[in-house]
């Protein structure tokens, strides 16, 4: 597990470095959602919108939105494929994303089409803290995270 | 480090949306941080991303009066826009923003909070995304990621129209309507109505400019739309008025219609053996501040109704307490209402917690 301040990001997921999405490889396919940074940077989840099951995803490209306080923002794919599976559970309770990050909270499982060229640039194993570590401290020097006892993340 | 910006005056009103949003699509490594300031030529209704234009707008009312409904890329709920406000869009790249939405807002915030109160008016940020004069919001802002764009929009509030923003909503009755036209009045305010006068358009404009730069330690350079910019807001001109855009589908739960952050109007039904109990109420968090009870079922003495939705002002959602208030009136009051108990009373007003938009 990978952890800086108070995120957790657990190192056998694949991470977008720039979207905050992470990726599980599984048997049946790629499972999807937004680790712990991504959703903490949005706020509490309000609605959570997700292509259908049998629409055909790119890499990079949204296969759905979610709105937070005002606040709308796509949801990338890690890898390219078609979606095989939607979370019913997130579309009904969407605040899932902001405590369940990596079980519950997940949102689509794609069969990708290009798996090992795809995850070819997503962070993954031990990169995954050094990635976190500078990620947050970029954004602390910036002054663009609050202090960490002021934070209400989790 | 300089910012574009593009001083645009009154635009139509099409392009009063399209504009940012198409700097934001086009953006690209070499299109520098922009801040658009513009007013639409004439008023239109606006809905967030994640609305249903038909569960939202009354589309009959709308057509009747020639207002015309548009979707932005920004979340949020249906807004009326005029040429009483003046918007302020703050398109940067991504990095070029803090990365919490919480922090983002002040960056936009802290500069029309300050051009308020550079024009005499006390006005605050209420996070998350409130600016508040007293306990009257003066303004909407809102966030979307658009392309390699992050946009930051908001206004200047010189005036505003609450009772066509009341009328062009679908409610489930005009006791609704009635009642959001009220909160609009009672929680909305605006420069007219702080200072008495609307002050002058380039004055308060060139405050904003003042205190963006001086809040954003950055230069503004005027600059104008590129052509490929031009061209996205062609594009995005026949897109936004499409009927498959427009049309999205979406399910954005809302509570009652938002007034501002923490007040909103709801409305709740509950089916008692005697009848049917509608409650209309504003309410601050779970308070209600006003309440008004109606439907088909018997209250005798009638003329009492009214004390009764004024003794559950100031009550909480709260069953036990709601119970005790009305038991505690009948009581007194002698109250007979067959088929309709307190509990189902109470039942009815603890729906308004989680009850649907109208």
């Amino acid at each position: 597990m990978a952890q800086a301040k108070e995120f957790n990001l657990p190192d056998d997921l694949y991470y977008d470095r720039k979207e905050h999405i992470w990726a599980r490889l599984e048997q049946d396919g790629v499972r999807a959602g937004v680790d712990a940074f991504g959703a903490c940077a949005a706020g509490t989840v309000a609605y959570v919108k997700l292509s259908p099951v049998g629409r055909h995803v790119q890499k990079g490209r949204a296969f759905g939105s979610m709105e937070a306080g005002k606040y709308v923002g796509p949801l990338k794919a890690p890898v390219s494929g078609t979606i095989a599976a939607v979370n019913q559970e997130v579309l009904g309770n969407p605040g899932l994303l902001n405590v369940d990050h990596y079980e519950r909270g997940w949102l689509v499982v794609i069969s990708p089409s290009n798996l090992r060229g795809d995850i070819a640039d997503l962070v993954h194993g031990p990169d995954v803290q050094p990635w976190l570590e500078t990620d947050v401290a970029e954004y602390e020097q910036k002054g663009m995270l609050k202090k960490e006892e002021e934070r209400q993340c989790t | 480090m300089h910012v574009r910006l593009l001083d645009l005056g009154t635009v139509p009103y099409l392009e009063s949306q399209t504009i940012y949003h198409a700097v934001a699509h086009a953006m690209d490594d070499d299109t520098p941080n922009t801040i658009s300031l513009l007013s639409p030529d004439r008023p239109y209704i606006c809905i967030g991303y994640h609305q249903e234009l038909e569960k939202e707008i009354d589309l009959e009312y709308c057509l009747s009066q020639r207002l015309p409904v548009l979707r932005r890329e920004v979340g949020g709920g249906a807004v009326y826009l005029d040429g009483g406000q003046l918007f302020v869009h703050l398109i940067f790249h991504r990095e070029n923003l803090p990365r919490r939405v919480e922090e983002m807002y002040k960056v936009l915030i802290g500069p029309l909070v300050e051009t308020y109160r550079a024009l005499g008016i006390d006005a605050y940020h209420r996070p998350l995304n409130d600016i508040l004069v007293g306990d009257r919001k003066i303004g909407g802002t809102g966030i979307a990621a658009v392309g390699q764009a992050m946009v930051v929009v908001g206004s200047l509030m010189f005036d505003f129209d609450s009772e066509t923003m009341a009328r062009a909503l679908n409610v489930s009755s005009e006791k609704m309507r009635d009642k959001i036209y009220q909160s609009l009045r009672d929680y909305m305010t605006t420069m007219k109505r702080e200072l008495g006068r609307r002050p002058p358009r380039e004055k308060v404009k060139s405050i904003l400019i003042r205190k963006l730069r001086e809040a954003l330690e950055v230069e503004l350079e005027p600059g104008h739309l590129t052509y490929k910019e031009s061209k996205t807001v062609e594009a995005l001109n026949r897109r936004f008025l499409s009927p498959r855009w427009l049309r999205l589908k979406g399910g954005l739960p809302r509570r009652g219609i938002l007034i501002r952050g923490g007040v909103r109007v709801a409305e709740a039904e509950h089916k008692a053996p005697g009848g049917l109990i509608r409650v209309t109420a504003r309410l601050q968090e779970d308070v209600i501040e006003d309440l008004t009870l109606s439907g088909d079922c018997t209250f005798h003495p009638q003329h009492l109704l009214e004390g009764l939705e004024v003794a559950l002002r100031e009550r909480h959602l709260d069953g036990a307490e709601l119970t005790a208030a009305i038991d505690a009136f009948y009581r007194s009051h002698g109250v007979q209402s067959p088929g309709l108990s307190p509990g189902d009373l109470a039942a009815a007003v603890l729906r308004l917690r989680d009850s649907p938009a109208p």
